[in-house]
């Protein structure tokens, strides 16, 4: 080959690359322009609705870079096995580290701050080994070392609190939260699950739980929602006392916003999401929207 | 077998019995193998005996063992399965170390009168219904404590300052231990001891052992009728000394080449140290030994046979008349019992077994079992109890019971344990957030594993706890998840006896109206 042919065989591959990457570019942000507010997926197995759901959102790069960190928060609150839908399904837990993985995440971690002894928590919802067989990593935040204060600008009884390091120090934050009856808050679904990545959740419980849970909304907005409803606590939650309160629904909703998200899942719940206090005041704050009939929803039915 | 083996193998046996005993105490005892634990517990004397007064079964004979091969060739116990006895050893071992003497030790009198008198008082308090000398002298459960409650602190804080370290950089294989302080007093005894095992091990060898461990006063007066015992061959003897300066309990008299085998807690570095065959084990009967003088026997006979008659009374009078200050004690008056573990039963069972070994509190996975310090009055001192401030019982756990060697934790099956009622929780409503702040909670009821506290109705869309007694098992989730401070709203109250709960009830679900369709 010519040193000239070489030369401009070299320069047009480059001009393609960078047009390609310019196209890529315009093709996210168009994307990113038609991506739905919600995408509510229904009757599949767990990892098929997640499949499915994340393409809706034009797949998990949306979201995660190569080299990213990221830090994946499931429900794993409960020494509890996954029949008992007290901990978010384990099957989601393993997909969605192996997206961000494929998607070239450099790290994965899984963490939450149990109410039953940790160790048992994380080992018997399954989750450890879903993490450990895709790939992530479990982290501990059993320690209040692990925490660090931070303050809540617009929050009007919670103004500071201590916060898990790593949601802190990722690059992404997906939120895992699992549908269930709450005996404190009516109903846990995202907002909620973030009393698992502080430390003194006392302090909520002694100053207005519902005003807290949407204090901490207008701080801390995950990078992404995502429901686990496939099996769903419908009483006796958060714990649950056996499978007999449990529920199939099958259902996954998705979502950026986690006041939206926590809407469509009261719905689908069976209650209006008016009568969930906390969901009322976040969107009242200006930490999310409830108003789902104004909002962008993909639905998809398998 | 030749005689220079005795020692070797008694070294190989003591250190894994070691090894396995501080693994258990360190908090291990969840990950070991069943097996392993089991053959390191059968053979602990105390624990052994007051199982076999509870339980009668097969597996708890091994103070049934301990006494036959004591029979045979005196206080092997006390230098191969003992880990107190064990732990001297290394104290001993190290200050030779440390500070090297030509001389480590010498013959020493016996000190038979403060031994029987220890032994005495020890049956009597035990016989009189007080488990209280038991607990602070039972050399077993002197070495639990040790390790429970001095070394596993600095153990996991040694542990946690690595993890944390390494979270320091993004790393995470190592995760913390949740440490719950064990209450300050409860530390003065283990420290006590502590301190009073280093200073008569490394000044007088195994001083300890022949005075105030009961179990070695015991085991001695077995081995005084032992069939094979440790003696002088006055022909083959040089008088080199080195078994005498060697022997950690001074019970070789070289004068008068008589070993005091009562003394001999069966170390064997006399037969390590002997060139020739000058020391051994030798068959009771053969008569080719020195003559042991009767300066050394007759006193201590005496002594003993008056000690067993003033035993024999003291016995008879036991019944009604008190003894000192280690009586029977009335039970406890306070209003709120303390909550003892499931599977011991009722408190008279568990304050006149439990030796407050703390097996069972190393091993508890949420640090629920914390020592007593008065709750359970003088004589259940140190006796573990639940503590649901540190934590609260796990609703799947069964550890304690499977773990306990003295049966005062009874073996429960989960099924069992997870209607067994240990307590029940009283609300007191004038306390709650509910009421109080008139604001939303609900922290009790989120934690109670049978939904015994449940939310009901209360005002303006708020619910407040109720307890439905039948089904609450008074695991204290409910009390620990309490946010309210000082005081709790929601505490549990044990029970003198425990009681059989109801099986949470369960209806059948309306399910909701499953279409494929979406509500929004």
């Amino acid at each position: 080959m010519k040193r000239r042919q070489f030369l401009e065989s070299s320069l047009s591959a480059g001009l393609l690359a960078g047009v390609g990457g310019t196209l890529g570019g315009y093709a996210r942000l168009l994307a990113a322009q038609t991506a739905p507010d919600l995408v509510a997926v229904r009757n599949g197995e767990p990892e098929v609705l997640f499949d499915q759901g994340i393409q809706a959102f034009g797949g998990m790069s949306r979201f995660v870079q190569k080299g990213q960190t990221v830090v994946v928060k499931p429900n794993m609150a409960w020494d509890v096995p996954p029949e008992r839908a007290a901990n978010t399904n384990p099957r989601l837990i393993r997909r969605i580290v192996e997206h961000c993985l494929n998607a070239g995440a450099k790290q994965v971690y899984v963490f939450d701050y149990t109410c039953d002894n940790w160790e048992r928590s994380y080992r018997n919802s399954g989750i450890e080994q879903a993490v450990k067989d895709a790939g992530g990593k479990l982290a501990p935040a059993n320690s209040e070392r692990y925490y660090q204060a931070v303050k809540v600008p617009k929050g009007q009884r919670l103004t500071e609190v201590q916060e898990h390091e790593l949601i802190l120090s990722s690059d992404v934050f997906i939120n895992v939260p699992i549908l269930k009856s709450h005996s404190s808050a009516t109903l846990t679904v995202s907002m909620k699950n973030l009393m698992g990545i502080i430390w003194d959740r006392w302090y909520w419980h002694r100053n207005d739980l519902h005003q807290c849970i949407a204090d901490f909304a207008t701080y801390r907005k995950p990078t992404l929602n995502v429901v686990d409803a496939y099996n769903v606590l419908l009483r006796n939650g958060p714990r649950g006392v056996s499978t007999a309160d449990v529920a199939p629904m099958k259902a996954q909703l998705l979502s950026t916003d986690m006041v939206t998200a926590d809407a469509a899942a009261a719905k689908l719940f069976g209650i209006e999401p008016d009568t969930v206090d906390y969901l009322r005041i976040a969107h009242e704050l200006g930490a999310g929207r409830k108003d789902l009939e104004k909002l962008t929803i993909r639905k998809i039915v398998l | 077998m030749p005689r220079r083996y005795w020692k070797p193998l008694r070294v190989v046996i003591a250190t894994l019995v070691f090894a396995l005993a501080a693994l258990l105490f360190l908090g291990h005892a969840g990950s070991l193998p069943v097996a392993s634990r089991d053959a390191l517990l059968y053979p602990q004397f105390i624990p052994s005996l007051l199982n076999y007064t509870t339980l009668f079964g097969l597996a708890a004979t091994g103070f049934i063992a301990v006494i036959l091969l004591t029979l045979l060739y005196g206080r092997v116990y006390c230098s191969t399965l003992c880990p107190l006895g064990i732990l001297q050893d290394v104290f001993i071992r190290l200050a030779q170390w440390w500070r090297p003497r030509r001389v480590p030790f010498h013959y020493s009198r016996p000190h038979s009168r403060l031994a029987y008198t220890v032994l005495l008082l020890t049956v009597l308090t035990w016989l009189s219904g007080s488990l209280l000398l038991i607990n602070l002298l039972d050399p077993f459960s002197v070495f639990g404590r040790l390790v429970s409650d001095g070394l596993r602190p600095l153990y996991f804080g040694a542990y946690n300052l690595v993890a944390y370290s390494l979270a320091a950089f993004g790393a995470y294989p190592l995760a913390p231990v949740v440490w719950h302080a064990a209450p300050l007093p409860t530390l003065l005894i283990p420290l006590l001891s502590l301190a009073v095992l280093i200073v008569l091990s490394v000044r007088q060898g195994r001083l300890y052992c022949n005075t105030l461990c009961p179990v070695g006063t015991l085991l001695g007066l077995l081995a005084r009728v032992a069939l094979f015992r440790i003696r002088i061959d006055e022909e083959a003897c040089t008088v080199c000394a080195q078994c005498s300066i060697h022997c950690k309990a001074g019970c070789i008299h070289l004068k008068t080449r008589a070993v005091d085998f009562d003394r001999c807690i069966a170390c064997y570095d006399c037969l390590g140290v002997c060139k020739g065959a000058g020391i051994g084990y030798r068959h009771s009967h053969r008569p080719s030994v020195a003559t042991v003088p009767a300066a050394v026997d007759s006193g201590r006979r005496a002594l003993l046979r008056s000690g067993l008659l003033y035993l024999g009374g003291l016995l008879a009078l036991t019944r009604d008349v008190p003894v000192g200050g280690a009586t029977t004690p009335p039970p406890p008056t306070i209003e709120r019992l303390p909550v003892i573990p499931p599977g011991a039963q009722s408190l008279a069972h568990f304050n006149a077994t439990c030796t407050a070994c703390h097996l069972c509190v190393s091993a508890c996975p949420t640090g629920v079992l914390q020592p007593a310090w008065l709750e359970y009055g003088w004589s259940g001192l140190l006796q573990p109890r639940l503590d649901f401030a540190a934590s609260f019982c796990n609703f799947e756990c069964t550890l304690c019971g499977e773990l306990c060697p003295t049966g005062a934790i009874l073996p429960l099956a989960k099924a069992a344990k997870q209607v067994t009622q240990l307590g029940v929780a009283h609300f007191i409503k004038e306390l709650c957030i509910v009421y109080t702040d008139h604001t939303a909670c609900g922290a009790c009821s989120e934690h109670c594993p049978t939904k015994a506290v449940q939310m009901v109705p209360y005002r303006d869309k708020l619910t407040i706890p109720e307890v439905r007694e039948a089904i609450c098992i008074g695991c204290g989730a409910c009390e620990y998840a309490c946010p309210v401070r000082p005081a709790r709203s929601i505490v549990v109250h044990g029970h003198a006896e425990h009681q059989a709960a109801q099986p949470p009830t369960t209806q059948r679900l309306e399910l909701p109206v499953q279409n494929n369709a979406f509500p929004f």
